[in-house]
């Protein structure tokens, strides 16, 4: 896009900004604006049919049917191309102004006439989408603000805002609303930032008003829903932000994917597959050398290497008496001052010592004479004479 | 009083001028080859060959009895008795007690195993002319030098002789006749 085409951009922007200068503080209000109460929005005429909801919709607004034509021609198709003579499907009291880009939805897709390709950008920051909760987050601060003046309070309430009951305390129930009315915001945006007086200007305010845009849209509604509403999905960010927001459809697909078996065609897109070997077979020599005999003489130190000292005695170990080598002198200890040790207090215990002239004795009683060894003699071997070993042995 | 040591001093007297040889002044003696002596006592018969020992004894306990009395100890006996036999050159008389039983050992008798009945007939003729006890000495057991010779009773001299010529050891002998004296 060219510089021309930008400033012509502009130039359109901010003439469409001109013509709903005068309705575009009306349209401030639904951004801080309350709920929808269902019952005004069921008063009013039947909706046109609503497409599903999406999950990921998209931020930009499909462009507006060739019946709509732009009021600026060299203007792109944009979405606030939307005809003053369109009836909004809005609440009764509510109406849009003949110069407002507010538009409601096209029931139908634009025709294919008009390719995609032509949304830029400069699109994409002119039209943001505000989700329905994106109105309760807006802070307080933006939202009471009075010195702005797109954003103060409408004359006459295009809205009918329902309180939630009091016994629900700060519980807010989730708005229903239609997606027309959720893009009264984002128009009422555009006049904001085009309400400046030149164009820098403009740009400027733009830009500020797409960043509090899109913080608006990022954060989290402050009251929690009850756990009675269900699940709570949470939109994903627009505009800018929204080519930063990973695609989740891809995440879960990847999530759903059977385990991989192995590396995928993309892993394998450097892989070099090499040709089956060429030539005569290669043995492994398994030989194993053994390495020469470590010779008793000492390797030479490397250059971190430090040698121990060697063992002064044959045996192997040191004689602690020898003095030490020269490289490790004594260390010099510094001299203290000489212990004195200090007095201490001497006392005298008396001890009873038995005096020496008068040992005490146990004796041992005295005995009498007697008898200690008893002898028995031998009897005498042949006290017989010849005579009567002679008739013994004739008796027998 | 003690018993006297045997003294066999100038107990054999030669006299060469008469050519005669005398023993402690008794008869005349011969002087005779042991062998020859030998040869004559195996032609004798028994009977001849027991009174020529008797006589050989008898004259060896008289000697004895001169110098020992009855109460002459065992060595006493066996210092004179067998210092007669000495004399005589038939071998060094001996006593054993086998309990009871008297052995009576004569060692190295010049006659052998031949002159076992003459020197058993010499100790029953001592003991009998010394003592005055008749014995009856049967020959137990011999070996090349030495012969025990049994003295007991005549009629325990027969079962002695019996048992022996049974194939009884002597030692089974001397317990047989111990324990059958225990035993009456």
């Amino acid at each position: 896009m060219t510089t021309t085409d930008r400033v012509q951009k502009l130039e359109a922007l901010l003439e469409r900004v001109r013509k709903n200068r005068t309705a575009a503080p009306r349209r401030a209000s639904a951004a801080v604006a309350a709920p929808i109460a269902r019952d005004a929005i069921s008063a009013q005429a039947p909706p046109p049919p609503v497409a599903p909801r999406e999950p990921f919709a998209s931020a930009i607004t499909p462009p507006s049917p060739p019946a709509a034509p732009a009021p600026t021609p060299p203007s792109p198709p944009t979405m606030a191309s939307t005809p003053p003579d369109v009836q909004p499907p809005t609440t009764p009291g509510w109406q849009p102004e003949p110069g407002s880009a507010v538009q409601t939805r096209p029931a139908t897709l634009p025709p294919e006439s008009i390719p995609a390709e032509e949304i830029s950008d400069d699109d994409l920051l002119e039209v943001t989408t505000i989700p329905p909760g994106a109105a309760e987050s807006v802070p307080p601060a933006a939202a009471a603000a009075p010195a702005q003046p797109t954003y103060s309070e409408p004359d006459e309430p295009e809205l009918i805002v329902s309180e939630p009951p009091e016994d629900e305390g700060p519980v807010v129930e989730p708005p229903v609303l239609e997606p027309d009315a959720m893009e009264v915001s984002e128009i009422t945006a555009v006049g904001v930032r085009v309400s400046a007086a030149t164009l820098d200007e403009a740009l400027a305010g733009a830009a500020e008003l797409e960043g509090e845009a899109l913080e608006g849209e990022h954060e989290v509604p402050i009251k929690t829903p009850p756990p009675e509403s269900g699940p709570q999905e949470a939109l994903p960010p627009t505009g800018l932000e929204a080519g930063r927001t990973p695609d989740v459809t891809e995440l879960e697909a990847d999530l759903m994917s059977p385990p991989s078996m192995g590396p995928t065609a993309e892993q394998l897109g450097g892989t070099i597959e090499l040709e089956a070997p060429r030539g005569p077979e290669l043995e492994i020599d398994v030989t194993i050398e053994e390495p020469p005999p470590a010779s008793l003489e000492p390797a030479p130190a490397e250059e971190l290497e430090v040698a121990l000292p060697r063992p002064s005695m044959q045996s192997g170990l040191y004689d602690m008496t020898a003095p030490p080598p020269a490289q490790y002198p004594d260390p010099a200890l510094a001299e203290g001052p000489p212990s004195v040790p200090e007095p201490r207090e001497k006392a005298t215990i008396p001890v009873e010592v038995p005096s020496i002239d008068s040992p005490a004795r146990t004796a041992r009683p005295a005995l009498g004479a007697t008898d200690v060894a008893h002898v028995a003699l031998a009897p005498p071997a042949s006290s017989r004479s010849f005579v009567e070993l002679l008739d013994a042995s004739l008796l027998a | 009083m003690g018993t006297p040591r045997f003294d066999p001093t100038h107990s054999l007297e030669f006299n060469l001028d008469r050519g005669s040889v005398k023993l402690s002044g008794s008869i005349e003696r011969v002087l005779l080859p042991a062998d020859a002596l030998a040869a004559l006592v195996r032609g004798a018969d028994v009977e001849t060959r027991r009174d020529f020992a008797r006589r050989l004894g008898t004259e060896a306990g008289r000697r004895v009895a001169e110098r020992l009395d009855g109460n002459a100890s065992a060595e006493a006996v066996v210092e004179h008795l067998g210092g007669e036999v000495a004399l005589m050159g038939m071998g060094s008389l001996g006593f054993e007690r086998w309990g009871r039983m008297l052995v009576a050992t004569v060692q190295g008798s010049p006659l052998r195993g031949e002159g076992d009945e003459i020197l058993a007939g010499i100790v029953e003729g001592a003991l009998q002319r010394a003592f005055g006890r008749t014995a009856s000495v049967v020959p137990l057991q011999r070996d090349d030098s030495l012969v025990r010779l049994l003295v007991v009773s005549s009629s325990t001299a027969d079962r002695v002789r019996e048992w022996l010529g049974s194939g009884v050891s002597w030692g089974e002998v001397l317990g047989r006749l111990n324990g059958a004296g225990g035993a009456s």
